[in-house]
């Protein structure tokens, strides 16, 4: 989808076009680096505790819109009881998060948004949230792999403004209303974008892509998935290398699943809590009656690798669910993360 | 409407023990709220503080006041031991209902084979009543259903009127002899061998543990009926009903919105390595 409108920033306003856009929600959130040196996406304050030459945070931005942990409900009083849902106004802006995470949004939009039930607490968090991305203009991360999944370096939809650098100037495109209304408010600060400037990006973008690796092992994933062409051996070698700690889906952009417990506060007050799960844990299939249908590490690596990449999901998300970030490379204890399985299963064919 | 994760409230109106782990509970909205569900469909149950679990409906129709469920108690179980330990006029949430239930038009004209499984005569209880209750839309009726012991047998009354009706062929069996029980024993499968049935009029309605389900297609098979007139409801972990949560899914289905009923047919193409 082509932008609505493109404009040029010159680099050195960007501080000043991140400091107005502080003041555009009431929660900005940017990459920011902690006293220890670890890259969180968290509220900013000011402009520069932002970061924005960083390797890829463990966490992802999307926790902005699928927190890790939080309330569905609380019910007080007990005859009868009365629930509560929770409440919110406060509005959002992601600033500074890359394409990948913009394409894992996307997926996770159509996911929670689109189809027969709708998620209330996605819907509500996201339809306050507006989202200032930066392509990469350079390979962002060791990890990273956008080129096999086709979701960068810059992003084609799902923002509300882009900014790519190109030498001294920022290409800015506004991708929706709420990105027009944003361009507004640095209006002052914006230049015409022309012609140049687009080619330009397009075609280091294009260098940077055919840079980038290129190993062609996601597709044959794909199709082997799909076709259930890997050999049960496979999963067993995958499976024996994994430890079950279920951290390639909490910090998986597009990971989206969760479990439901109920807490008791000292008040009284009972608290119905969802929280982000994995189908690389044991139990996450397993029954009341101790009947589990995925006992074993074998079938839940499958069952994990089906979900992202098996046809049937593409055609049911609209598309694949792995964006590339890396970071499951960066956590998995047993090296058989998304670019590790999919080579063990493009060698086997 | 409500959100779809806020439930309403309900009122526990009565509750009969059906064996010594099994309850039927009598669920009545309040505020004149109504609840619409046909065979087959499930509702999310909330024992606030303990959390909420997947029940069949045991009763289905349009603009019901409230409806039961038949919950099996796992000592350690968060809902299900919280509900068993509740008294009427204990309140309750309840969302739903969901799932896709038995497709009863396609059920219109044919020879039906229930076969239940232990607790799995939960959720065929309200197609039989539907079934029932226009009887003559129907060909031949029968019902198969095994239980571990005598003690295990859900509801018992109606069973007896199932059992005094000459149009409704109603065998039960026992797993293992009991001095208690003169019928049958042997596992489900074990009633099949005697049956006459007409195969290609008939569909299959099977609900019971997983490990039943291998015996009863390879029976049913045998008898000549095709995989897809074998009908299941089909029970994973589950903790949103509404397809979010990702828990129930098998490959690219999930249970709690494409299913919890699938055939035998949709069913080859979701087995899993
Ligand atoms: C569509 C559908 C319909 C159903 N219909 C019915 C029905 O009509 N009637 C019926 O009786 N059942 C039905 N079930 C099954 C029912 O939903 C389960 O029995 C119920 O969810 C159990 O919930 P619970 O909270 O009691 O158990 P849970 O608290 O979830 O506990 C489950 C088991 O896990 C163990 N456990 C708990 N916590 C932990 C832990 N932290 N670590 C390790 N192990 C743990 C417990 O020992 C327990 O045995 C249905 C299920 C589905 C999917
Ligand atoms: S991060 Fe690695 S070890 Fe941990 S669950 Fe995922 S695949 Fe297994
Ligand atoms: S599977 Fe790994 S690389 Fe792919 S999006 Fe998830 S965390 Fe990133
Ligand atoms: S129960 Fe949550 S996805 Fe089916």
């Amino acid at each position: 989808m082509p932008p609505l409108a493109t404009y040029s920033l010159p680099a050195d306003k960007l501080e000043e076009v991140a400091d107005r856009l502080l003041t555009c929600a009431d929660r900005v959130i940017g990459p920011v680096r902690t006293p220890p040196g670890d890259l969180f996406f968290d509220v900013v304050r000011s402009v520069n505790e932002i970061e924005l030459q960083y390797g890829n945070s463990l966490l992802p931005p999307t926790t902005a819109l699928f927190p890790m942990a939080e309330e569905i409900f609380s019910v007080v009083g007990g005859t009868p009881p009365v629930i509560r849902a929770p409440r919110s106004d406060a509005s959002c802006l992601l600033f500074g998060i890359r394409p990948c995470d913009v394409a894992a949004i996307q997926r996770l939009d159509h996911f929670f948004l689109d189809g027969e039930f709708k998620d209330d607490l996605y819907a509500a968090r996201r339809s306050r949230t507006a989202i200032v991305a930066v392509a990469c203009s350079q390979k962002a991360d060791a990890r990273c792999f956008c080129s096999c999944c086709d979701t960068g370096p810059f992003a084609k939809t799902g923002y509300d403004l882009q900014l790519s650098l190109v030498d001294d100037t920022y290409l800015v495109e506004v991708g929706t209303e709420q990105g027009r209304r944003l361009a507004q408010r640095l209006s002052d600060l914006l230049g015409v974008a022309d012609d140049d400037l687009i080619l330009e990006r397009e075609r280091r973008a294009q260098e940077l892509f055919t840079e980038l690796e290129q190993k062609g092992n996601m597709p044959s994933a794909i199709r082997r998935i799909t076709g259930e062409a890997v050999s049960q051996a496979v999963w067993e070698r995958i499976g024996g290398r994994c430890m079950g700690c279920g951290g390639c889906s909490f910090v998986c952009p597009v990971c989206s699943c969760f479990y439901v417990i109920d807490q008791t506060l000292p008040d009284g007050t009972v608290q119905r809590i969802r929280a982000q799960d994995s189908c690389r844990l044991a139990g996450y299939t397993r029954e009341a009656s101790g009947h589990n249908p995925r006992a074993l590490p074998s079938q839940r690596a499958a069952r994990y690798s089906y979900h992202k990449l098996s046809y049937r999901y593409i055609e049911r998300e609209g598309t694949q669910g792995c964006v590339g970030c890396g970071r499951c490379v960066t956590v998995c204890l047993g090296g058989v993360h998304m670019p590790a399985v999919t080579e063990m299963i493009r060698r086997e064919a | 409407m409500r959100g779809a994760y806020l439930p309403n409230i309900a009122v526990i109106e009565s509750i009969r023990e059906e064996t010594p782990s099994e309850k039927t509970f009598t669920l009545r909205l309040l505020d004149g709220a109504t609840i619409s569900c046909i065979p087959g469909q499930f509702i999310m149950l909330s024992v606030f503080g303990r959390g909420e679990a997947p029940f069949c409906v045991g009763t289905a129709g349009q603009d019901m006041p409230g409806l039961d469920i038949t919950v099996r108690c796992y000592p350690e179980g968060q809902v299900t031991a919280g509900l068993h330990s509740l008294q009427p006029g204990a309140y309750v949430g309840l969302r739903g209902p969901f799932g896709n239930g038995f497709d009863v038009d396609a059920l219109h004209g044919k020879d039906i084979l229930f076969v239940a499984g232990g607790i799995g005569l939960v959720p065929i209880r309200p197609l039989i009543h539907y079934v029932l209750a226009e009887r003559n839309r129907f060909g031949q009726l029968t019902l198969l259903y095994g239980f571990r012991q005598p003690s295990e047998m859900l509801y018992r009354d109606e069973l007896a009127a199932w059992r005094a009706r000459d149009d409704f062929d109603v065998q039960l069996t026992i797993d293992e002899p009991h001095p208690d029980w003169e019928g049958p024993v042997g596992v489900v499968t074990t009633l099949f061998p005697d049956l006459q049935i007409k195969a290609s009029n008939t569909k299959a309605i099977i609900v019971g543990p997983p490990v039943m389900y291998p015996f009863v297609v390879a029976e049913c098979r045998k008898k000549g009926i095709t995989d897809e007139d074998m009908i299941f409801s089909l029970e994973r972990y589950m903790k949103c009903g509404i397809g979010k949560c990702g828990h129930c899914a098998i490959k690219h289905k999930y249970v709690c919105t494409d299913g919890p009923v699938f055939t035998y047919a949709e069913m080859r193409e979701m087995a899993e390595p």
